[in-house]
């Protein structure tokens, strides 16, 4: 077992990664600083107030960082120099998963969700700017899964393919993409119904607003997803040779 | 410590590296693992590390499935690749960040071996010259205090006094408890240094024998013309340096790189004489 997993040597190793990574995790929290900065400066400048939409376009930055952080942190792995430093690491394989998990999934997520809200709060009161942040003091589970959600394609990307790991990725979710839309069309048409752009826009307001059982659904599909694309990740560092 | 059973590899299925390899090393021993371009002597010590995976058979490494990669067996191993690259930072900060990792990590030792290599402290890694950056990495791998050592082309950059100062340090950290597998071309670098020495052959192994073993099995000798019975010989100044059976029981000193000659050229008879 202690060669599977151990809680002393996972902090050691999560711990060695934060240190190495800390330039990575500095310049996005800068850049996740810096935008909703400047976007309360110029709001402030122009004498209006931080609206919802506003929060929410820099919300996205966030967003879009968490989403390709695996490519950013992780893209070394079969790098045959800098993938064999990190795989002759004594550290199991799982330890060297939850590590990189732990970093893509938990902290930074959280740390850069805070520091947009934290200086968007900050800038708003020192500037005087009305600022309005319905959207996500409602729903910051929910953003924060949509974010994790499309992260887990890039960490399964990053971990699965040896070279061009973002082409690959991308590709990989456009097919993905084309395949489910493959599927719904199949299925409109086999209930004897013709694929419109109406129908396709009930089947997408069904799913947003799917409420009780078939809500609860969603949400086991969902985390049923992320789970196998963590699993097919930690599979494939298994797997992976220099 | 190390035990290699029945082992195939192949990068391509068409052209296979290895098949049915046998082998076991024991500890107490600097290996001089030879052969020629392509052999698979790179490939075989990222199988004994865990770094690639048997196609087919088994390699044990500390009694563990190398392929496992299990982190008491890498605690136990530090390998010095042929080509590496290093991070943009100071030694100070790549200890930080790895020294813990190896239980018996000797940072007094570290801080000889770095003056004895002379290197600068102030530097970041990545801009030291590739002989400086091998120089830290077998001072960073000797202060490790593994069991094992395995070490690609060591002295491949290495000026002429460090050349040196490598075979001293590494006899002086060779103990009974540890294994050195080197991997090398540069045999003349190493003589002295390395016994057993294993000579690859495309899939197989040539010779895996001590040095005691070989120089009674063979004698390396320098005669006017070449005999008859040299498996090699080679033109060099004042006469002919010949390898030969020793049948006669002559002590001679082995001279690695007419043995390796010989053994490519005499692949049948080597097998004949030390394998089977």
């Amino acid at each position: 077992m202690k060669n599977i997993f151990n809680i002393k040597r996972f902090g050691k190793f999560f711990a060695m990664e934060l240190r190495q990574h800390r330039k990575n995790y500095l310049i996005l929290l800068a850049i996740v600083s810096a935008i909703p900065t400047f976007m309360v400066a110029y709001r402030a400048y122009a004498g209006r107030p931080f609206t919802a939409l506003d929060w929410e376009s820099t919300r996205n930055i966030a967003t879009f960082l968490i989403m390709v952080t695996p490519f950013i942190f992780y893209n070394f792995l079969y790098h045959p120099t800098k993938g064999f430093t990190y795989a002759m690491l004594p550290a199991s394989i799982t330890e060297k998963f939850a590590s990189a998990w732990a970093h893509c999934v938990i902290v930074l997520p959280i740390l850069l969700y805070a520091t947009v809200f934290a200086t968007t709060f900050l800038t708003s009161l020192l500037l005087g700017v009305e600022a309005f942040y319905q959207n996500p003091i409602n729903r910051p589970f929910f953003v924060y899964f949509s974010a994790v959600t499309v992260q887990s394609l890039a960490f399964c990307g990053v971990f699965w393919f040896k070279r061009k790991k973002i082409s690959k990725t991308i590709l990989t979710m456009i097919l993905f993409g084309l395949g489910i839309g493959l599927i719904g069309t199949i299925a409109v048409k086999a209930m004897g119904q013709e694929m419109t752009e109406e129908i396709g826009e009930r089947i997408m307001a069904f799913f947003a607003n799917r409420e009780g059982s078939l809500r609860a659904f969603g949400r086991v599909l969902n985390t049923a997803f992320l789970i196998t694309l963590w699993t097919l990740a930690f599979f494939k560092l298994r797997r992976t040779q220099i | 410590m190390i035990n290699i059973q029945n082992l195939n590899f192949h990068y391509k299925a068409s052209q296979p590296v290895y098949l049915g390899l046998n082998m076991d090393l024991k500890p107490g021993n600097i290996y001089g693992l030879l052969g020629e371009n392509g052999v698979g002597k790179t490939t075989l010590l990222k199988l004994i590390s865990g770094l690639l995976f048997p196609t087919k058979g088994n390699v044990s490494t500390f009694r563990f499935e190398a392929k496992k990669r299990y982190p008491e067996m890498l605690e136990k191993i530090y390998f010095l690749p042929e080509v590496y690259t290093l991070p943009k930072v100071k030694m100070s900060e790549y200890v930080k960040l790895y020294a813990s990792f190896y239980p018996k990590f000797d940072h007094q030792k570290l801080a000889e071996y770095v003056d004895v290599f002379g290197l600068s402290k102030a530097k970041k890694l990545s801009e030291f010259s590739h002989g400086q950056q091998k120089k830290w990495l077998l001072a960073f791998g000797l202060a490790t205090n593994t069991e094992l050592l395995l070490m690609d082309e060591p002295t491949n950059g290495l000026d002429i006094p460090s050349k040196g100062l490598f075979r001293q340090l590494l006899a002086e950290a060779a103990d009974e408890q540890k294994t050195i597998i080197i991997s090398t071309h540069q045999v003349r670098d190493l003589e002295n240094l390395i016994d057993p020495i294993i000579i690859l052959e495309h899939n197989q192994v040539l010779l895996n024998n001590s040095i005691e073993e070989i120089s009674q099995k063979l004698k390396f000798v320098v005669r006017e013309n070449q005999s008859e019975q040299a498996l090699f010989a080679e033109q060099a100044i004042g006469g002919v340096l010949c390898v030969e059976p020793n049948t006669d029981n002559t002590e001679s000193k082995v001279n690695i790189e007419l043995l390796f000659n010989a053994a490519v050229n005499n692949k049948e008879l080597f097998k004949k004489l030390f394998i089977l």
